[in-house]
């Protein structure tokens, strides 16, 4: 069987089970309801255009450590009204090489901060690298920061998604 | 080492020399391009060449080309490639002077405690200090790791009255491992989500190049490289034996520490660029004194050159075998130096 691309019904079919577990059905299904109002009724206020091109930066200056088509990111930058640039990539989180990403060309960089690197100090890795001067994600600044809880599954992911959409279409 | 004594290389070596050196010259060149025409990205070979050849001089031909593919070759697999050569002239050629003073044919840049002092710094800035002086701490810090590495192993020698060629090697050994455990620590208290960096500084890659930073191991190489290479007269006795070269004139002991302390600085730099990538030292100056035989002066730049062409074709290798994963290099020098020396052994036994 082929695994499938990662999505946020893998959080709430995570929180269902985990309701069944404890025997707390009903607030599971509750909750879960309550997310996908909550996204829902975000969403439907978007205005949104073509899917934007996000690279996840997670680490890694030699090679960069990133999420493929298995990992939390690229349900959330999908849910967000973009595409992860690695999506066919099928690996959950995994080092690409650079070429890779110049090839593809990112409009956004989505970095996953935690650890003692800042997200300030990638950012500043990838603005200051002159073999991603002519990134559009570059050119244009377009930076933005998730927390590691939020970029990996669980609870926050909504507020990541929101996170996301804000940077995506906002700006 | 007795060949080094019976070789007569005036007698044969000046047809030798610029034969080899041209034939050297053209395998490299030869690699070199390959090298910046593969990889993840497939780029055809004629864009390759019009990219190069409008930084050369600009303009000379249209351009038809995306700028992502520009930056691809020029930004990203240049100056790669350009620091494979000399990451691997580097290691080979402290490979090889290491050989000689030591009369240890295991005697390698890593296993006298350099390398895991780089990467102690390495790991120390990444895991532990953060970049508290921007993108150069991780590569300053890991060259100075290495300094002080070597400053350890050197005052164990003194203080172990290490001054013999069998006690340096312990001493480095000794102090390797005591290092090596410290930056395990190091990894073991650092955030576990964060360790998956330290596989780079562990078992190396290029993927760090960048054309501005490329001129601190040039500077450190052509420094310390040129040292070597004049005294390859020098490093000629030693292989003989101490007394031997002793009775020559040459202050032994002194210059065996001067030869690992050369040795330590091309080391550190390359280890703070490119991690620790094993076996080139150790098996590079094997294969260059099997074709050129044992006088330093043609094994030196002998080892510079196949060190160099080996470091290219182990990345290139390395980079397109699982694309677009990059696999560290230190695997594939690992893997493939290892059987090519128990090939070495097996032919020589026969």
């Amino acid at each position: 069987m082929e695994t499938e691309k990662a999505s946020i019904d893998m959080m709430y079919a995570d929180l269902m089970n985990l309701g069944t577990i404890f025997g707390v059905e009903d607030k599971a299904a509750e909750l879960v309801d309550g997310y996908r109002a909550e996204l829902a009724a975000f969403t439907s206020e978007l205005e949104t255009g073509e899917p934007l091109r996000v690279f996840v930066y997670d680490s890694g200056e030699d090679t960069p450590f990133t999420a493929g088509r298995y990992a939390m990111p690229t349900a959330l930058i999908e849910a967000a009204g973009g595409v992860n640039i690695m999506d066919d990539f099928k690996k959950s989180w995994a080092t690409v090489t650079w070429e890779e990403v110049v090839e593809r060309n990112p409009e956004v960089v989505m970095i996953v901060n935690y650890g003692e690197v800042t997200a300030e100090q990638k950012r500043e890795f990838m603005m200051s690298n002159p073999a991603f001067a002519d990134l559009d994600a570059v050119k244009n600044d377009r930076f933005v920061t998730l927390e590691y809880v939020e970029a990996t599954p669980g609870p926050r992911n909504i507020q990541a998604i929101k996170t996301l959409a804000e940077a995506f279409w906002t700006e | 080492m007795s060949e080094a004594a019976s070789t007569h290389p005036q007698a044969q070596s000046r047809v030798g020399v610029s034969s080899f050196l041209l034939g050297g010259v053209a395998l490299l060149l030869v690699s070199l391009s390959f090298a910046v025409s593969v990889g993840a990205v497939p780029v055809p070979l004629g864009t390759v060449w019009g990219i190069l050849l409008n930084k050369v001089s600009p303009g000379l031909i249209e351009q038809t080309w995306s700028q992502g593919r520009e930056a691809i070759v020029w930004e990203i697999r240049f100056p790669r490639a350009i620091l494979a050569m000399m990451v691997g002239a580097g290691l080979a050629m402290v490979g090889a002077g290491l050989q000689a003073v030591t009369r240890n044919p295991l005697a390698d840049p890593h296993l006298l405690g350099i390398s895991s002092g780089g990467a102690f710094g390495a790991i120390l800035a990444l895991l532990h200090t953060g970049l508290f002086i921007g993108l150069l701490t991780v590569p300053l810090l890991a060259f100075l790791g290495a300094l002080g590495a070597t400053a350890i192993v050197l005052s164990v020698s003194r203080f172990a009255d290490a001054m013999s060629a069998d006690r340096l090697v312990l001493a480095g050994v000794a102090v390797s491992f005591i290092i090596m455990a410290c930056a395990n620590v190091l990894i073991f208290l650092g955030d576990p989500k964060a360790t998956h960096v330290v596989v780079f500084w562990m078992l190396g890659g290029l993927g760090l190049a960048q054309w501005s930073q490329l001129i601190y191991p040039l500077v450190v190489l052509v420094a310390s490289a040129s040292w070597l290479l004049s005294r390859s007269t020098e490093l000629n006795a030693m292989t003989v034996g101490d007394e031997t070269a002793s009775t020559l004139g040459i202050p032994v002991a002194r210059f065996r520490l001067s030869v690992f302390v050369a040795g330590a600085l091309i080391t550190g730099v390359m280890v703070a660029f490119s991690g620790i990538i094993g076996f080139v030292g150790l098996m590079v100056p094997h294969v260059a004194r099997l074709l050129v035989g044992g006088d330093y002066r043609r094994v030196l730049p002998a080892s510079a050159f196949l060190g160099a062409i080996f470091l290219l074709w182990a990345d290139i290798t390395a980079r397109t075998i699982m694309a677009p994963e990059d696999m560290p290099i230190g695997i594939v020098t690992g893997l493939v130096g290892g059987v090519f020396f128990v090939w070495l052994l097996s032919r020589r036994q026969a």
